[in-house]
């Protein structure tokens, strides 16, 4: 089996058909085409995707569902195509096999989800794409809370 | 900024001779707008949405190696509420 040295998140191996493949990259990272989904117990539902191609990348994720349950997820003709990929059973992705990833930014003014560019994969094909909602009204950076880690308290109380 | 109004198969023409970028309006519906550009081949053209979630994929990128997996312990409660 694969076994692949992340700086975030230790040695993993993995299954090769676990493998996700993004044939276009993501925006500003063209060349990352291989991701592995990880998720780490207790962490839940938190989803890492991990380049198999640069150690050190690795984007933390959240399910959109989880985040926005009425999200309607809109995808071009093209965004379609490169999901299905050679898939010959069904030309167009069925949307249960879709899943839509929000990748998440953590700062020191909080933590934010982006909504309006979800990272999409079709679970059947594991084929994956980020699909930029040009007509949505969802943030780039959608706030999910107050910034707030274990070893800094409030200073206030 | 500048507004000008166009109407379908109007251009407009930013710059001078061999840098000129002409921008034409080909087509009109109730949503949309379908812009011919001609540039020079040095001038790169780009949605502006895909720059910005460009922008977005290196500032998660970087938060990412900021902040150990550990850490959004803290955070998942949040999200969970």
């Amino acid at each position: 089996m694969p076994t692949l040295h992340s700086a975030q998140l230790g040695t993993i191996e993995y299954p090769e058909e676990h493998v996700l493949h993004f044939p276009l990259g993501l925006p500003a990272f063209e060349e990352e085409t291989r991701f592995l989904p990880v998720e780490r117990p207790g962490m839940e539902p938190i989803v890492f995707l991990q380049s198999l191609q640069r150690p050190d990348l690795a984007f933390p994720t959240l399910p959109v569902k989880a985040l926005e349950p009425a999200f309607e997820l809109a995808l071009t003709e093209d965004e379609l195509s490169w999901l299905a990929g050679t898939d010959t059973e069904a030309s167009a992705p069925v949307t249960e096999d879709l899943i839509a990833l929000a990748i998440v930014t953590v700062s020191v003014d909080g933590i934010t989800a982006n909504l309006r560019a979800p990272v999409v994969v079709n679970q059947r094909t594991k084929l994956g794409i980020q699909a930029i909602q040009a007509d949505s009204s969802y943030s780039l950076q959608h706030p999910l809370g107050v910034a707030r880690t274990k070893d800094a308290g409030n200073p206030c109380s | 900024m500048l507004v000008i109004r166009r109407k379908q198969n109007e251009a407009i023409r930013i710059g001078e001779g061999v840098e000129a970028i002409e921008v034409e309006v080909l087509e009109l519906t109730a949503t949309r707008v379908v812009l011919g550009i001609s540039a020079p081949s040095t001038v790169r053209v780009t949605r502006k949405e895909l720059l910005e979630a460009a922008a977005q994929n290196r500032a998660a990128a970087l938060s990412a190696k900021n902040f150990a997996p550990d850490k959004f312990s803290s955070y998942l409660t949040e999200i969970r509420r």
